[in-house]
């Protein structure tokens, strides 16, 4: 998946100004910036779920997605889950991971419709159940399946709507904040699950808060703020540009998350930071963006 | 089952001496049906009743003409197969609050029509004289075979993909499902059951009136569909026999019939929001959930004691350090 310039814009306010960047199968990135960068408004514009005007382009696989339905894209392989959890309160939790299989992916590959049009249901019905209770078992709510999601604490609902995003087996997984008000220890085992998952082929983009989460899960790492990448690379990179303390301390760490900024990178060159927008800086965060030009 | 004869018998008795309550009962049941699969699905139209109109004067009209029977409803049916698509298409746009006031103005636009296209509809008068082409039996079968077709979207993958889509549209495009796509064949699916009950209505009761269409058939359908229950097709028919009996076996107070209703809406809203139906699935669940309660309690602690377990209760608290079960 390849973003390219992309401007999101809701009337005056530009929730995103020119983002650009690539998540590569295999690899889990993370995604890290203060409350209002624009974070949840990039995976809406890469899930094709935002109402807001907009510029700039999205590539899956070289195809450019920017006209599909969200479905369609969902189809593709895009699956997410939300910074609200967003389950169906009556659904239980083994059908609101059910509801998550997509007809078309369950068999997985096409061989199967020569069995002709019974072999596929059966085939499909099997295969699908095994799914979701694989997909169950992986994120440790299979005690659970049976109970409504409204019954559960939050924590576990995070982890249903994952096993929900991930029971087709997605190409391109998008997590939003997918660790929030959890402990030290569920962070780890989803840190650990992440990991497993980018390493099963998929590409993973994890939006996150705590910066020692993205150094010990993430691969590759970028910065929003203001609607604007402000560092990329590899996390620890990320950790120590000067942009992202600024921005990190600049708004009150939110989440405690200045002490551990300066950990992991201290000392490390700003020079390093590959970003393209870090020349704008975090001055004009929320700005109209003077700096670019072109503007139809 | 029950072949027991007295009974039968009272059946039979009964079914004679109340054949057209029943009939209206079964012709308001397939009204709620079409009305029920698009609340269900969460496509706030209330568009069924126009084809209600325009099933039972396409119907009327033909019979009146010597047209047979299967004609009639083949024609009833691909017109509102037609008619849908094209309308669906139409108000693809309007969600919520916007499309049920658009498919309202769509009712009461068809009545208006009707009315004014006096030379073949009878205009205000009505048509009357229509041959009696159906029986109860016959419109047994027809709601039955609707309420079989409900019967499948309400479960398996159907009934998942319908609670998905009324719970959240964003979601549910974010699983794949072809959203538009649905909302087209629910309102089209909704046309034909809005259009089948017309046209049983004209061909039962050999007269159909404009007035019976537009706001008096909204009303009714809502009614029933509150006091039954949307979620399955089950509520739809104890609606339609409440709403259709209360006032015939009710004659003594049947000047108070209005209030009654009002009341029992009301009520129904208040402590059932899920129609009577809802109620008594509920009631159903609750004693099977205390008649297990206590032998359950052990299991569920094991339950919750999965690979996650210990902190599971804290989590959805921010501060970890809050012991467990604190409260
Ligand atoms: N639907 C909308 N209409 C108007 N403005 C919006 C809308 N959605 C987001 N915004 C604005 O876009 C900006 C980015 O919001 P976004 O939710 O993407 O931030 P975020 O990085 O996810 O923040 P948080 O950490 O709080 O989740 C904010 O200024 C927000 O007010
Ligand atoms: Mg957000």
């Amino acid at each position: 998946m390849e973003v390219a310039d992309l401007e999101v814009r809701f009337g005056g306010v530009v929730a995103l100004a020119g983002v650009s960047f690539s998540l590569i199968s295999g690899e889990c990135c993370g995604l890290i910036g203060a409350n209002g960068s624009g974070k949840s408004t990039l995976l809406a514009a890469l899930s094709r779920l935002h109402h807001g005007a907009e510029r700039g382009d999205i590539r899956l696989a070289g195809e450019s997605c920017v006209g599909w339905s969200p479905d369609r894209v969902a189809r593709w392989g895009v699956a997410r889950t939300f910074q609200t959890v967003r389950l169906v309160a009556d659904l239980d939790v083994r059908d609101n991971v059910m509801a998550g299989v997509m007809p078309g992916s369950a068999t997985g590959n096409h061989a199967d419709r020569r069995r002709g049009p019974f072999a596929v249901l059966r085939g499909r019905a099997s295969d699908a159940s095994a799914r979701v209770d694989e997909a169950l078992q992986t994120v440790g709510v299979t005690a659970q399946r049976k109970r409504r999601p409204t019954e559960l604490p939050y924590g576990l609902q995070r982890r249903v709507e994952i096993a929900r995003a991930i029971v087709s087996r997605p190409r391109v997984l998008l997590l939003d904040e997918p660790t929030a008000g959890m402990t030290g220890r569920e962070r780890a085992e989803l840190g650990e699950l992440f990991g497993r998952l980018a390493g099963s082929g998929m590409a993973v983009l994890v939006v996150e808060h705590d910066v020692r989460f993205v150094t010990s899960t993430c691969d590759q790492a970028f910065a929003l703020d203001g609607g604007r990448v402000v560092a990329r690379g590899t996390p620890t990179e990320v950790i120590a540009s000067p942009e992202v303390r600024q921005a990190y301390l600049g708004t009150g760490g939110a989440g405690g998350a200045p002490g551990e900024v300066r950990a992991p990178g201290a000392g490390g060159a700003p020079g390093d930071v590959s970003g393209t927008s870090s020349v704008h800086g975090t001055g004009d965060a929320g700005g109209t963006g003077p700096s670019r030009g072109a503007r139809a | 089952m029950g072949h027991d004869p007295v009974l039968l018998a009272s059946l039979g008795s009964f079914f004679q001496t109340n054949a057209s309550t029943v009939q209206t009962m079964l012709v308001d049941a397939l009204l709620a049906f079409s009305v029920q699969i698009c609340l269900r699905a969460g496509v706030f139209s209330l568009g069924s009743v126009a084809f209600w109109s325009l099933g039972g004067y396409t119907a009327g009209i033909m019979a009146k003409h010597g047209q047979p029977t299967v004609l009639a409803f083949a024609v009833v049916i691909a017109g509102a197969v037609v008619l849908g698509a094209v309308m669906s298409v139409a108000l693809a746009r309007l969600h919520g609050l916007y499309l049920a006031m658009a498919t309202v103005a769509l009712d009461l636009v068809v009545v208006v029509l009707i009315t004014n296209a006096t030379s073949i509809t009878g205009g205000a008068e009505g048509l009357f004289a229509i041959p009696v082409r159906l029986g109860t039996g016959w419109t047994v079968g027809v709601v039955a075979v609707a309420a079989g077709v409900l019967a499948l979207t309400e479960r398996g993958r159907a009934g998942r993909v319908v609670r998905v889509m009324r719970n959240d549209s964003d979601v549910a495009a974010a699983l794949g499902i072809r959203v538009r796509r649905m909302e087209r064949a629910v309102f089209v699916g909704s046309a034909v059951l809005g259009a089948l009950s017309g046209a049983c209505y004209a061909l039962l009761f050999s007269t159909i009136q404009p007035s019976q269409g537009g706001f008096s058939a909204i009303v009714t359908a809502l009614t029933i569909v509150v006091l039954g229950g949307m979620e399955t097709w089950v509520g739809g028919l104890v609606g339609a026999v409440v709403v259709v009996g209360l006032p015939l076996w009710a004659t003594p107070i049947s000047t108070w019939t209005g209030v009654i209703y009002g009341g029992a809406i009301i009520v129904v809203a208040m402590v059932a929001p899920r129609g009577l139906v809802g109620l008594v699935h509920d009631g159903v669940r609750q004693v099977v959930t205390l008649g297990r309660g206590r032998g359950r309690n052990r299991n569920d602690s094991q339950d919750v004691g999965g690979p996650a377990s210990g902190d599971v209760t804290a989590m959805g608290i921010p501060a970890p350090g809050v012991p467990q079960g604190a409260p």
